[in-house]
């Protein structure tokens, strides 16, 4: 069963994104509502995939992007940022930050599926 | 309400129309609040994250003087703050029966002194009455357009937001109820 980190620090965002896997999926869906969190649970965890927020307290997206692909164990990883900063200069720092790929808020449920089944597929 | 096929993947994805989830997601979360508080937060979570609009006020409808009263604001400066003379004029009607306005050509609908342009009023009810309404403000540079799905959006809030803003004095006797 593949795992899919979901990090954000609105639960809003998190109840949409369950919603959409936990209904339509047999992903394993795992929690962490800031940078930090999602680095440490990246490790322990070892998720097929994470899909992060930038915009979060104590560890943005941009720096634990960094922290997990400086990590042995999880650096391949697939990263996707999910994000309302569409600012050329975000997507920039979200690229060079390590992120395989870079999305902007408001996304809808089956473009959200259609992204991650495309990292997902065998 | 958009749709899509999804494709079966090994096992893993069933094979159906997939209604998008953000109004089902926001109606659940709204319904989580207790206060007003708590019902601020999730506007903001739901209208930036879920609608792509990171501006947004909240008034509160005075019946007796008749008019709205600013109660809260996110991303713009509150003290400047005022519904339009063009909400009055067009709006208003439409928001007192419950109906969302939506200025499709950013017309004239200006807020406050900063010359800031008004996306669309959300009237929020309470037992069926309009008790407030929303305005959301510039919607974020790569929302080109108030689709169905946010219109889906903008119905939740009316109908959800309501009773954790306005129902207070309900809510916390029911908690305090339940204490006992």
């Amino acid at each position: 069963m593949k795992k899919i980190l979901l990090v954000d620090d609105s639960r809003t965002t998190l109840l949409m994104e369950r919603m959409v896997l936990e209904k339509r999926t047999s992903y394993q869906c795992i929690t962490a509502t800031n940078g930090a969190e999602a680095v440490e649970k990246a490790q322990a965890e070892n998720p097929d995939l994470v899909l992060m927020d930038v915009v979060m307290p104590q560890m943005n997206g941009f720096e634990a992007c960094k922290r997990i692909r400086q990590h042995e164990k999880t650096k391949q990883i697939p990263v996707i940022l999910v994000t309302t900063r569409g600012e050329e200069s975000y997507m920039e720092a979200g690229f060079q930050s390590g992120c395989n790929d870079y999305v902007t808020k408001p996304i809808n449920g089956p473009d959200l599926l259609r992204l991650l089944q495309s990292y997902l597929s065998e | 309400m958009e749709s899509a096929l999804i494709q079966k993947n090994g096992g893993n994805t069933a094979v159906e129309e997939l209604r998008d989830p953000r109004p089902d997601a926001a109606r659940k979360r709204l319904r989580e609040c207790t206060n007003q508080p708590e019902a601020c937060e999730a506007i903001r979570e739901i209208v930036s994250n879920l609608l792509g609009c990171e501006e947004m006020a909240l008034f509160e409808l005075d019946r007796k003087r008749g008019r709205f009263s600013l109660i809260w604001s996110f991303g713009t400066e509150a003290k400047t703050f005022h519904l339009p003379k063009m909400f009055v004029e067009t709006a208003l009607p439409g928001v007192l029966a419950g109906d969302a306005y939506i200025d499709e050509g950013f017309s004239d609908a200006l807020m406050g002194g900063q010359g800031e342009r008004a996306s669309a009023f959300v009237p929020i009810l309470f037992r069926r009455e309009t008790v407030g309404v929303l305005a959301l403000l510039r919607l974020l540079p790569q929302k080109a357009k108030i689709d169905e799905v946010d219109r889906g959006l903008f119905a939740v809030l009316t109908s959800e937001a309501g009773r954790p803003l306005f129902g207070n004095a309900e809510s916390g006797r029911g908690r305090s109820e339940r204490k006992r």
